[in-house]
């Protein structure tokens, strides 16, 4: 009994690891493609919280504002950089129409501060 | 009084390395001295002494435990022992002494090495460790203010290099709207447990 | 079950081995397919380990006396829910509990781990698995619990009585749990190190699964000090035993990499030194490990002991030579990137802090080895014990505790002499007034006094820092809990360290309470006679006994009353002439002021078997101090002998841990994706950009 449920097991084990050489490749990419998707966004949200935290962090004195800055656009840098790959040579392109992608700065010059948005522009 | 300490009223800008430094030597200084004194004997009742002298000697038939702990027959009679030795009058070290020699193990029937020569070495590391190691913290403070670091080459940094910068504008700049450049009053409708909407999801 | 068991840690054996070849085969060639192959492969270990660990407990389940394992450390008598604890009360089983414990924490780190990081996961996988190798190859050829024996015994030997206890749940799984748990930011830091990802990707995932591992390995060592001073029965609760120390100095390293950490997240300085604190705390788990499981020092714990020592030893000068050899490689890439601007900030107390939590942990390395450099250098042995790291280590965790309330009163980078003073006045102001209380109540001891004030200074530091915040989040129209929970809530890494630095406050005040003022005695007394020591009488009223096949149990029945000295004017003064503070009473009829407070039942019981006795103090806990009254030996002619002593403050000690576990779990609790910030959906973006707000 105990040798029938071992060699199951080893059964098992081996086609889990055996799997990504074989299987229907195009359903395993689709899927892939699709989690890793999933996890990069995730990801890129968790550097939205991290900015939030350090907005936080810079609003209660806690850090300096250049501190503030440079580490703010690391992770802004970041998020972009997980955005990018997110949108993937394959993957949706994000707002490509370029009318959209004017229109939108200008109405975000309007409608906030803009100052920490120019180094990064330029 | 208590806002009129020296290092206050220095502030930051006249504060080198050195009364930093001497501050923070001066207080474990003062710690280890203080917590090193030892308790005159003369205070103490007799039972008291034993305790302490108890939580000195090691058990020798138990695994690393002192006869203050332990309910081996041969703790209880050395407690009887340094009870009896106490009676007479005998001082804290004669009793040490009588056990190390007496008792088969030597020295290894005191708890914490005593005495001169090697056993000296036990308790000076310590020392060279702490001061060694607060001397080490404070010289590399120093050094990390005089260096001149790397300017702070975040976008180089990692994975991205220098090249792909135009690239990632136009990402960068979705980042920036996504951060919502005006804050707060749609923060409800991104609750924590509902995923918030993807703004790709429709292409 | 054994065959099943045994093919089980075969199949985790290769699996690991195709895991590490893999994943480092698959990245030298690219070969995408290998790497996920490989990745799967080390989750299917998880799997292998889950059958063996289930194949050893069904055998004890099912009373299989024929694997030897399970024959030494169980019986049919058994209470069935110590199988638990028999899994792991000897050396194989607890190895085979390391790995079910490490395959599981891989699985889920991998699983969890950023996809950011995607570049250095194969290497941190091969370094898991090689990991896993070692214990998989060790549980196999050298201590394997499906071991046969020839004679099948009738009855197995029964599990070690000092086990038998709740705390025996739960105190050596977190131990070793948390000792191996070390690995998983270990092999996040070296797989970015290897791979050349030399950002800070890593850091998130290194300081989580470090504060996992250092909140589980701090837990278990507050349930073992719980354990020791509820049934070990030596009245103390961490005696610097070599398995403590091994357990204490990798926390110890945590604890200086959970702080420093916090430096490189938030402004990207330390770099080096945070790996070289991974570093160092990794290879102390392996040495814990070394000592624990292959038993070169006598210790308490040595239940578990065999000649493993040399395997351990290699695996253990293999990590060292493996983790700091990558260091010095990958060195030149670590730079910080600013420069530290003053003595006076945040970052700076915390590097003065790394160094005493060094400083702790080397001094207790140097305790631990001094009796074999005496033995090398003068062929004399010496004992390293207690006394020893009481004095030594003492003064730097009172240097610690202080540095707890400079260290966050100071902002980043530099502090201006107006920030200084505005919080540093308070807790200074409330830490002299304590002190001169102190004195003015007559307390004699001068680093007693230190300790309170360092204390009081803490405490009133992390408070000033709650009731600013709160103060200000009311003004803005939050109620005053609310304010608080908000205020907690905005930092949660930040707060819950301060959760978990008032905890250690705690710990401090049961510690200083019991090493300064503890009071001892013992004696001896016949049914109907009464000890009296300080303001407490005990009265030995009945015992009784019982007989088991395993054991002999005896206890007491005894009555706490509190007492009026001056009703014993008499017998104290005789008694101090003599040199005591406590004495005997043959006769005790009740004085006028003697007044009931509790009715304890200290406990003795004698394990044939084992020929080793286990005993259950008698404690009457109270938050200002607890009267412990230890059964000794109970008499021939039907005395008891007792050990009494009042140990101030200990009950804080315990009061600790909800507050150490409520604190971790503040700091690590995952903060939702995105809260308060709006991430904007396509609709809203675009109502954004025509202006349709």
């Amino acid at each position: 009994m105990a040798i029938a449920f071992g060699a199951l097991l080893a059964f098992f084990v081996v086609a889990v690891i055996a799997y990504p050489f074989l299987g229907s490749r195009r359903y395993r990419l689709a899927s892939q493609r699709f989690v890793n998707r999933e996890k990069l966004r995730v990801e890129r949200l968790q550097v939205y919280r991290k900015i939030s935290d350090l907005e936080v962090d810079h609003a209660s004195g806690d850090l300096t504002e250049s501190d503030f800055q440079s580490q703010r656009d690391q992770l802004r840098v970041t998020a972009a950089e997980l955005l990018r790959e997110e949108s993937g040579p394959d993957g949706p392109a994000m707002d490509s129409d370029e009318q959209l992608e004017q229109e939108i700065s200008r109405m975000r010059k309007r409608s906030s501060r803009s100052s920490e948005t120019g180094n990064e522009s330029k | 009084m208590a806002s009129r300490f020296p290092f206050i009223v220095i502030g930051p800008r006249a504060l080198s390395v050195r009364p930093a430094a001497v501050l923070l030597a001066s207080t474990m200084i003062a710690i280890f001295a203080v917590a090193t004194g030892c308790i005159r004997e003369d205070d103490l009742t007799l039972e008291q002494r034993a305790h302490q002298l108890y939580s000195q000697l090691m058990c020798p038939v138990c695994d690393a435990q002192t006869i203050d702990g332990s309910n081996a027959p041969i703790a209880q009679s050395m407690r009887l022992k340094v009870r009896e030795l106490l009676d007479d009058g005998k001082t804290n070290s004669e009793i040490k002494e009588y056990f190390v020699l007496r008792s088969p193990e030597g020295e290894a029937i005191l708890a914490a090495p005593e005495g001169g020569g090697f056993n000296l070495l036990a308790w000076i590391v310590p020392f060279f460790i702490t001061f060694g190691g607060i001397g080490i913290a404070l010289l590399t403070i120093r050094n990390l203010r005089r260096s001149n670091a790397r300017s702070a080459e975040f976008a180089a940094a990692g994975s991205g290099s220098a090249t792909d910068q135009n690239d990632l504008a136009k990402y960068l700049a979705q980042v920036d709207r996504d951060l919502g450049i005006s804050p707060i009053p749609a923060a409800g409708k991104a609750g924590p447990g509902t995923p918030s909407p993807d703004e790709k999801a429709d292409s | 079950m054994a065959d099943l068991g045994v093919m089980a840690l075969l199949l985790g054996m290769a699996l690991s081995t195709y895991s590490v070849v893999g994943s480092v085969v698959g990245v030298k060639t690219g070969m995408p397919a290998l790497v996920v192959s490989a990745r799967r492969a080390l989750y299917m270990t998880m799997v292998t380990a889950f059958v063996a660990s289930g194949a050893l407990i069904a055998a004890f389940v099912q009373n299989e006396f024929t694997i030897k394992y399970v024959a030494e450390h169980s019986n049919s008598v058994m209470d069935r829910a110590f199988v638990w604890v028999a899994f792991y009360s000897g050396n194989e089983g607890s190895l085979l509990y390391i790995v079910l414990a490490l395959s599981i924490m891989s699985a889920l780190a991998i699983w969890f781990a950023p996809r950011r990081m995607e570049r250095s996961m194969p290497w941190t996988i091969a370094v898991l698995a090689v990991v896993q190798l070692f214990y998989f190859f060790v549980l196999i050829f050298f201590a394997s619990p499906f071991e046969l024996l020839d004679v099948i015994p009738e009855e197995g030997r029964g599990i070690n009585p000092l086990l038998t206890h709740p705390g025996m749940f739960s105190h050596p799984p977190m131990l070793m749990g948390g000792l191996i748990a070390i690995t998983i930011p270990f092999a996040f830091a070296s797989g970015a190190l290897i791979s050349g990802n030399y950002g800070d990707d890593w850091v998130d995932v290194a300081r989580v699964s470090a504060i996992l591992a250092w909140g589980v390995l701090g837990a278990g060592m507050l349930i073992g000090a719980w354990w020791a001073y509820t049934i070990l029965g030596w009245g103390g609760y961490w005696g610097w035993d070599p398995i403590e120390n091994v357990a204490l100095m990798p926390w110890l390293v945590l604890t200086a990499f959970i702080h420093s950490i916090m430096v490189q997240k938030r402004r990207g300085m330390f770099r080096m030194w945070n790996v070289a604190l991974l570093n160092i705390a990794f290879v102390l788990a392996q040495l814990g490990m070394f000592i624990n499981r292959g038993g070169p020092v006598v210790s308490v714990h040595s239940f578990a002991s065999s000649a493993l020592g040399i395997i351990f030893l290699s695996f253990m000068l293999l990590s060292l030579l493996f983790a700091f050899g990558l260091f010095l490689w990958r060195m030149p890439q670590l730079k910080s990137d600013r420069a530290m601007e003053s003595f006076m900030s945040r970052e700076a107390a915390f590097l003065v802090n790394n160094f005493l939590f060094l400083a702790v942990m080397g001094v207790t390395l140097w305790g631990v080895v001094f009796p074999l450099f005496s033995d090398l250098a003068r062929d004399v042995s010496v004992s390293v014990s207690a006394p020893y790291f009481d004095r030594a280590n003492g003064p730097i965790l009172l240097g610690i505790v202080l540095m707890m309330g400079v260290g966050p009163l100071l902002p980043w980078r530099k502090s201006s002499a107006r920030s200084l003073r505005r919080w540093f006045a308070w807790p200074l102001v409330i830490a002299v007034i304590v002190v001169v209380v102190l004195v003015a109540l007559g307390v004699k001891r001068p680093i007693a006094i230190l300790s309170f004030g360092v204390v009081a200074f803490v405490a009133a530091s992390i408070m000033e820092e709650w009731w600013r915040g709160t103060v200000a989040r009311h003004r803005s129209g939050d109620k005053w809990a609310r304010a608080w929970w908000r205020l907690v809530n905005g930092n949660r890494p930040r707060h819950g360290g301060y959760i978990v630095h008032l905890s250690i406050l705690m710990l401090g005040l049961g510690i200083i309470g019991t090493n300064f003022y503890q009071q001892r005695t013992d004696g001896a007394l016949a049914l109907g006679e009464s000890l009296v020591i300080d303001n407490y009488r005990i009265e030995y009223v009945d015992s009784d006994s019982s007989s088991r096949p395993d054991r002999i149990a005896q206890w007491a029945e005894m009555s706490i009353y509190r007492i009026d000295p001056a009703d014993y004017a008499t017998e104290i003064s005789l008694a101090r002439a003599q040199g005591s503070d406590s004495f005997r009473l043959k006769d005790s009829t009740r004085r006028p002021n003697d007044r009931l407070i509790d009715q304890i039942q200290p406990w003795h019981g004698f394990y044939p078997d084992f020929n080793m006795a286990s005993v259950r103090s008698g404690i009457r806990s109270t938050i200002v101090e607890d009267l412990y009254v230890i059964p000794r030996d109970f008499l021939s002619d039907g005395r008891i002998s007792i050990a009494v002593s009042i140990n101030p403050l200990a009950w804080w000690l315990w009061a600790s841990g909800p507050f150490f576990i409520l604190g971790t779990m503040v700091a690590l609790w995952p903060q939702p994706a995105v809260e308060r910030r709006p991430v904007r959906t396509e609709k809203q973006i675009r109502a954004l950009a025509t202006g349709d707000l």
